[in-house]
């Protein structure tokens, strides 16, 4: 209950500390989930047609595919610096006696809560903007996302992003109380 | 010296934000080249139709198989013996030579081609139909007017014209489709190229050919050569060469422009969002420069003038492959785009648009504040 406490109050202090810094996380992570959610839905629809991803336009889609990947390494930027927004006043409370894994949890679960609600957030603005604009980016006319494949990408997104991001917290956490505090100090 | 080695600072401690920023930023200038390049192409080869073509005409694509009983060469000397046939031509002859020691692809243009095909002349004036002596217009070589040039030992040639480079296409009447439009007839082209006329005219090569029906012919006529055109081939009429061009455009627009504009939008959203991350995250210790008296300019310089000087690498990337290696933007590897350093101008005023947006950003954040407030923030 302490932890569920600490993670939600964390969110909203790092929200409210820098209201224009949360913004522009939260752009950028939105605007990366759209790119995972077109992607997939670009894979769905060249899975099913005889030439393949890489048949109609291979530099193209080799464009698209780097820019993929570089939005994905921006992506957990973003998060990353998420954490060294959070991580200095939870290594006070680890100063003051909170266990590593107290802290891990706090960590780790305030960067699920911000992570799943901007993936939620990307696929509801793609699922009401996908008429008048992401219609328009298909390959295939008649494909559309249904509820499931929204629920895919956001597992997707979710699940994949966050071991990264789970393994960098843990792994800058894993240092003595003392040193993490120091390491985060500005 | 200082402000270099601050400079040299920040790329250090923000070096993987910088090169996932400057890697998104090329890649997105890359895309805005090749669509650009596209439609040009696109766009031109209709100005070309339009401008010089006979309205009054077919594009024709034979099938050589119903064609076998001449010779591949001489596959439209029976649309030339119908009344209704002004004229035809079809690709010029081509061949490559060695002019000043450079590799020139020279295309032997025919009289009837030269008339309807007339590309932008940057400089004197295109070929002409009636010359007495062998004339070139060339581009891509280092000539002028008036200037002569060998184009094979014991051939010389007067150089005429010189086309404008970003605007250079050359006829290749190869392609035919379900909906034929104007730039299945050209081909854009990089390198050197000469166009030559002689008096001796070269004999029509076995490709597609634009027959130009003769103003006078009666209706019966035409209706009897449109109907020997459809038993050996398919045709496109010139309205509807245009007409499918238009249409092309249009929907080329419509359709393949929001997908680069889309990769586009992410790319600069997430440069911006990075970009904007960076400099809030050094803020704390630039804040502390200008606390201890460093001027606010002096100050945001520190994080801004590196990433507006970075922000160009994408536009001199683009630059040094329009010049060096324009295939590089073509689809699936046909010629599809014409390249040339104009594609890059686009390019410029995005790289323009986000170094702007890179460098407004830290006076932002330092606005309306006493260097004490900005730290105090900051810590």
């Amino acid at each position: 209950m302490k932890t569920l406490y600490l993670i939600f109050a964390g969110v909203k202090a790092f929200v409210t500390r820098s209201v224009f810094l949360f913004a522009v996380i939260c752009v950028g992570i939105i605007t990366d989930s759209l790119m995972f959610t077109y992607m997939y839905g670009l894979i769905r629809q060249t899975n099913d047609s005889e030439q393949g991803f890489f048949g109609t336009d291979a530099a193209l889609a080799l464009t698209m595919l780097l820019i993929y990947l570089l939005c994905v390494l921006a992506f957990l930027y973003l998060m990353v610096s998420v954490y060294s927004e959070i991580a200095h006043e939870l290594n006070v409370y680890a100063i003051l006696g909170a266990s590593k894994r107290r802290i891990v949890a706090v960590v780790g679960g305030m960067m699920f809560v911000i992570l799943a609600v901007l993936s939620a957030v990307a696929q509801v603005i793609h699922a009401l903007l996908y008429a008048p604009l992401f219609s328009k980016l298909n390959v295939d006319e008649g494909f559309s996302y249904g509820f499931g494949d929204y629920f895919a990408i956001f597992l997707i997104t979710l699940f994949s992003m966050y071991c990264f991001v789970f393994a960098f917290v843990y792994i800058k956490t894993s240092d003595t109380s003392l040193a993490n505090y120091r390491n985060t100090s500005k | 010296m200082k402000t270099l080695l601050l400079w040299r600072s920040f790329l250090k401690n923000n070096f993987i934000p910088v090169m996932i920023a400057i890697a998104l930023l090329t890649v997105a200038s890359y895309l805005i080249v090749g669509f650009y390049g596209r439609y040009k192409f696109q766009s031109y080869a209709r100005d070309t139709v339009a401008a010089g073509f006979d309205p009054n005409g077919v594009y024709f694509a034979p099938e050589a198989e119903k064609f076998k009983y001449f010779t591949e060469d001489a596959a439209y000397k029976p649309i030339l013996s119908h009344k209704a046939c002004a004229s035809i031509f079809g690709n010029a002859e081509s061949h490559y030579a060695v002019v000043d020691g450079a590799e020139v692809h020279v295309y032997r243009t025919g009289r009837e081609l030269l008339r309807s095909f007339t590309p932008v002349i940057a400089e004197g004036r295109w070929l002409s139909p009636s010359a007495e002596s062998t004339e070139a217009v060339v581009s891509g070589i280092n000539c002028k007017p008036g200037e002569r040039i060998t184009l094979s030992p014991g051939e010389e040639a007067t150089v005429v014209g010189v086309i404008d480079p970003e605007k250079l296409i050359v006829p290749r009447f190869n392609s035919y489709g379900g909906k034929t439009d104007c730039s299945y007839l050209f081909s854009p082209a990089s390198g050197a190229v000469a166009f030559v006329t002689s008096k001796e005219q070269p004999d029509l090569q076995f490709s597609n050919y634009y027959v130009v029906f003769d103003k006078n012919a009666g209706e019966e006529d035409i209706a009897a050569l449109e109907e020997f055109l459809s038993e050996n081939g398919s045709f496109t009429r010139y309205a509807e060469l245009i007409e499918n061009s238009n249409e092309n455009v249009r929907d080329w627009l419509s359709r393949a422009l929001p997908l680069p504009l889309f990769l586009t939008a992410v790319a600069t959203l997430t440069v911006i969002c990075i970009s904007i991350v960076v400099i809030k995250r050094g803020m704390n210790e630039y804040s502390k420069y200008y606390i201890i008296g460093c001027t606010r300019a002096k100050a945001v310089s520190i994080s801004a003038a590196p990433l507006v000087l970075l922000s160009v690498i994408p536009l001199v990337f683009n630059l040094v492959c329009v010049l060096a290696a324009p295939t590089i933007y073509y689809t699936a590897g046909k010629a599809t785009a014409i390249i040339g350093v104009n594609c890059v101008v686009p390019v410029a005023i995005y790289t323009v648009f986000v170094a702007s947006i890179l460098f407004i950003t830290p006076f932002a954040f330092y606005a309306k504040s006493s260097p004490l407030e900005i730290y105090r923030r900051n810590l």
